[in-house]
């Protein structure tokens, strides 16, 4: 199975697929497997698309591509990417209303209670401005205004962190790129069938030219088919479309916005929502629906008639279930990105998913032949974090308060996870977050939402019962005037992304260090 | 909304652990509208050493106490780690991080020459073990922000003394001390659950919104255990103080050894059933030259519960597990949780699960942490078999953490103690080179070599700290 490299053995890697999550786990193994003691083959069909869309992220895709000795300027010319500060949620709530989920904090502490405490008793008193308003990256979105955050942690401008938008075509090839100047081989072909030993580990794939692949280790980047560990090794998928019913959506690439808004914008509608993601060279759209709630041709119209800018080409259909494989590590094959799971774009944690995956991956990897040990410890934690993340999606259609169709009916009296139960109940009876330490979105997040769609808690938790309402009123209106002279002195996103363009030619760095944290500093 | 003022928590108990409890919460709820009452039942404090880890600096710093006024004032002895002398191997595990200063795979590095070079210790690029093996210590200075976690240390505390200290530190922050013993009134609410109904004292009743049961089993007998601690104190020589306490092997289990004031403590945890009081008597007074032996019961760990309106932690006894993890880190997660979720109306199940979630997931690391600790006689195979052990065994990688009750470096310093090495290596060094790894440590090295070189001897230490109150 192995072969031999200079007289010694090395241990063959086989990915599937080419699309993101193949290119991304390509790159990250070229980097970090030695090629005098691993081969890394990825078997790509050209024939077979790529789910293709636009691509919105959030703030650790910079931990991936520092990881890989990636100059972020170059990146951000080479996929046409935007600065992203948090994603927009229109109609979401009530009808009409609109709300931003930052990278970001919303205020700070006062008097060593937590800021939100603050706010809904000046709500309480008709006193406070809305949530968002003391969030600086909010208002460098709305503003259309962006700027690196600053590293002084005492600073407000720290109180922020950054994402992209951009395309995952172009990412996909320009990590390619970088995956083959590693030495991973690329293989054009489409498989036919996939062969296993008799202890169930996979053997070799075998190519519609004849050719068959051996491998002691695959990776399944084969995106929703999941050809190996779903097809081959029969890993069961846990179903959560009753959770989370889209099971559908349209994509079309429009082109770029006028003015390119440093955010997302993720609006409802009768059975779902729709996205747009500005890029530097095109917009790209889409429409989520559930199929049970709205028929393709419906959504097709709808699509079309939301879209602001005229297209003339029809969009792309996907289809897709949402849930994951009980497994992702199975055998000796791990599956990444959407052949582990699906979890619909809302949050904009799919390449998320993926990354954390190779990263565990690369922590674990077997180097000598798969065992229970670093495949038990992978599968627990990356369970975990799906589990995070489809708790979180869950919470925005659970909140809705719309009446005006059957779906968004059927999402407010839907039973929910226990563990989004208890902590919706917490903050309900006590407006407090249980914060963890495993997984995505803490505190600031839950709250943006939370509050953004109108879920208050039911006591006034007295927090503050020793501040006087007028010295509340004056800190949070401090607060908030020291985000506006922020937010006013800061360069337009578009000077932002010209910079950035400009230091690209020059390759000079000059990108704040990456943090570990979604919101600019450790929460 | 409906607003509710000031919260009335009522704290019960007696001894080092319910003052430390009633300091922390009436600091860390400093900015809440918090009434704090303490009931304490007025007991002789034994003259026993609490050991403390290296949280003490975060404990002191949120109940508004220096630091060296603790160590001043109790003559506390300073712990840097725990030195084990066991059978057939001994090793130091200390508390504070490997290197200086933070690089995520400093210690997969040291590992990975450790392979090739069988003489390297991870301990060499720790400058808490080395100062620990010198003999020296010192405080970092304020300005030396890179040397706070190479250097943390734990406290041997005298009960009598800081329990004191924490008294009139918790006095000054607020809390209002009744003094008697005092009796539980319970009632049973709507929901057939049985609720405390409040203190009572001298024919009166205090009725509060929550209530810490700092040293009593919530209305249940304590089962009865077979376990028991022996304990004696001895005086030695300044010269032979050293910063570290020891664990050490012997015939009948493991003695371990503390060192406050002049004072040096045996502590030797039995179960009667296997070994009589006179055989563990008799291992004290060997080891220790003391007749004045002190036997106390021990329980197993209890950790905190939320039922109803009482939060109650079982911490009046002793048993071995503390000796790896001291209360003070289940009081603090205790105070952390309470003053972040600020309790709106304490009464509820929601607040209680969360509580008990946590407290439970904490329960798992130090368990695991203490499973560990017990192995460390036991042959490789079966340590092994240990989650944590044998994760790190096969990739070098510890579980992700939810609380850091026990640092990255105390795993890493007990698993290589035990002769655990990573089967495989970091692939995040794939591109760092045998030599260039050996040319940072030499320069680490030489850095924590000069450190160390400038630390007065502890004796010396001690005696400056002592006479400069």
């Amino acid at each position: 199975m192995s072969e031999k490299m200079g007289g010694m053995q090395r241990f063959k890697v086989v990915i599937v697929g080419g699309g993101s999550a193949g290119w991304m786990t390509a790159a990250a193994m070229g980097r970090f497997l030695d090629p005098q003691r691993f081969s890394i083959q990825l078997v790509e069909s050209a024939q077979i698309g790529t789910v293709g869309v636009g691509e919105a992220t959030i703030p650790h895709i910079r931990q991936f591509n520092q990881m890989l000795g990636i100059d972020e300027n170059q990146f951000m010319q080479a996929t046409g990417a935007t600065y992203k500060l948090g994603i927009q949620f229109n109609g979401w709530g009530s009808e009409n209303s609109s709300y931003i989920h930052p990278f970001g904090f919303s205020g700070e502490d006062i008097a060593g209670v937590g800021f939100h405490h603050a706010w809904l008793k000046a709500k309480k008193a008709g006193q406070a401005r809305d949530f968002q308003q003391y969030s600086i990256a909010c208002q460098m979105a709305l503003a259309g205004k962006f700027q690196y955050q600053s590293e002084d942690e005492t600073s407000l401008l720290s109180h922020y962190s950054y994402a992209f938008h951009l395309d995952a075509t172009q990412y996909g090839l320009f990590l390619k790129q970088l995956a083959q100047q590693a030495g991973v081989e690329r293989i054009e072909d489409k498989i036919t069938s996939v062969h296993q030993h008799s202890s169930g580990d996979i053997k070799s794939l075998v190519l519609q030219d004849g050719q068959e692949i051996n491998g002691d280790f695959f990776i399944d980047c084969s995106g929703f088919r999941s050809l190996l560990v779903g097809e081959s090794l029969q890993q069961p998928f846990d179903n959560w479309q009753h959770w989370l019913p889209c099971d559908s959506a349209l994509a079309l690439a429009t082109k770029k916005m006028d003015t390119i808004v440093p955010y997302t914008q993720a609006s409802a509608h009768t059975a779902g929502w729709r996205w747009r993601i500005p890029l530097q060279h095109r917009t790209g759209n889409g429409w989520v629906y559930a199929s049970d709630f709205m028929s393709d041709s419906s959504a097709q119209q709808q699509f079309s008639e939301h879209l602001e800018i005229h297209a003339d080409k029809a969009p792309k259909k996907i289809s897709f279930v949402t849930g994951k494989r009980t497994n992702s590590w199975v055998k000796n094959c791990v599956a990444i990105g959407l052949s582990a799971g699906f979890l619909e774009p809302l949050e904009s944690t799919s390449l998320y998913l993926t990354q954390i995956a190779i990263q565990r991956l690369i922590e674990l990897f077997p180097q000598n032949g798969v065992t229970d040990v670093e495949r038990d410890y992978f599968n627990r934690t990356l369970n975990n974090e799906y589990l995070k993340v489809r708790d979180f999606l869950i919470l925005h259609y659970k909140l809705n308060q719309r009446q005006d169709s059957d779906f968004w009916r059927y999402c407010a009296d839907m039973s929910i996870p226990d563990s989004l139960q208890q902590q919706m109940d917490l903050f309900k009876q006590h407006a407090c977050v249980d914060n963890y330490r495993q997984g995505l979105f803490m505190q600031p997040s839950w709250l943006a939402v939370y509050l953004g769609q109108g879920f208050y808690p039911l006591t006034d938790n007295s927090a503050l019962g020793k501040l006087s309402s007028d010295s509340i009123n004056q800190q949070l209106e401090r607060y908030y005037q020291s985000v506006q002279n922020a937010v006013a002195k800061m360069p337009a996103h578009q000077h932002a992304l010209d910079a950035t363009a400009q230091r690209s030619e020059q390759s000079t760095a000059h990108y704040p260090a990456v943090g570990q944290s979604l919101y600019g500093r450790l929460c | 909304m409906t607003t509710k003022q000031d919260l009335h928590i009522a704290l019960i108990g007696s001894g080092f652990d319910f003052y430390a409890q009633c300091a922390l919460l009436a600091a860390e709820l400093q900015p809440f509208s918090v009434r704090i009452s303490a009931f304490e039942s007025v007991r002789e404090q034994p003259d026993k050493v609490e050991i403390v880890g290296p949280e003490i600096a975060p404990f002191c710093q949120q109940i508004e106490l220096a630091l060296k006024t603790l160590m001043q004032q109790t003559k506390a002895g300073v712990s840097l780690g725990m030195q084990y002398q066991l059978t057939e191997k001994s090793f130091f595990v200390p508390y504070a991080d490997y290197g200086l200063g933070p690089n995520e795979e400093f210690v997969q590095g040291v590992v990975k020459l450790a392979k090739q070079h069988q003489d390297l210790s991870i301990n060499q690029f720790n400058l808490a073990a080395r100062a620990a093996s010198n003999a020296r210590f010192a405080v970092p200075p304020a300005n030396r922000t890179e040397l706070k976690n190479s250097l943390k240390f734990g406290l041997n505390l005298p009960t009598k003394s800081a329990t004191t200290l924490l008294k009139q530190q918790a006095e000054k922050l607020g809390v209002n001390f009744f003094q008697g013993e005092a009796a539980l009134s319970y009632c049973t609410s709507n929901d057939s659950q049985k609720q405390l109904d409040g203190v009572l004292l001298d024919g009166q009743l205090h009725s509060a919104d929550l209530y810490l049961l700092c040293n009593q089993v919530n209305g249940k007998k304590e089962s009865k255990s077979t376990w028991c601690v022996a304990s004696a104190c001895t005086t030695i020589e300044t010269s032979a103080m050293r910063p570290y306490r020891q664990c050490i092997a012997t015939e009948l289990g493991w003695l371990y050894q503390s060192l406050y004031g002049d004072q040096l403590c045996y502590q030797f945890y039995f179960d009667k059933s296997s070994v009589s009081e006179i055989d563990a008597a008799q291992l004290i007074k060997q080891h220790s030259g003391s007749d004045n032996i002190r036997f106390d019961s021990c329980s197993q760990t209890q950790f905190p519960h939320w039922q109803n309106n009482v939060i109650s932690f079982n911490v009046r006894q002793q048993n071995e597990q503390q000796q790896c993890v001291s209360n003070l880190v289940w009081l603090m997660q205790i105070s952390d949780f309470l003053s972040s979720h600020f309790p709106a109306s304490p009464n509820t199940l929601s607040l209680a699960a969360c509580f008990n979630q946590h407290m439970q997931n904490i329960a798992r690391e130090i368990e695991q942490y203490y499973a560990l600790h017990k192995l460390a006689e036991v042959n490789s195979s079966k340590i092994r078999s240990h989650a944590v052990a044998g994760l790190y065994a096969r990739c070098g990688r510890l579980p992700q953490s939810d609380y850091d009750v026990v640092s990255s470096s105390r795993w890493h310093a007990l698993l290589a103690g035990l002769g655990i090495q990573p089967e495989l290596d970091s692939l995040y060094l794939q591109h760092v080179s045998l030599e260039q790894l050996i040319q940072k440590l030499q320069h680490l090295d030489k850095i924590m070599q000069g450190i160390v070189a400038g630390m007065p001897d502890y004796a010396a230490f001690y005696q400056q700290l002592t006479h400069s109150q």
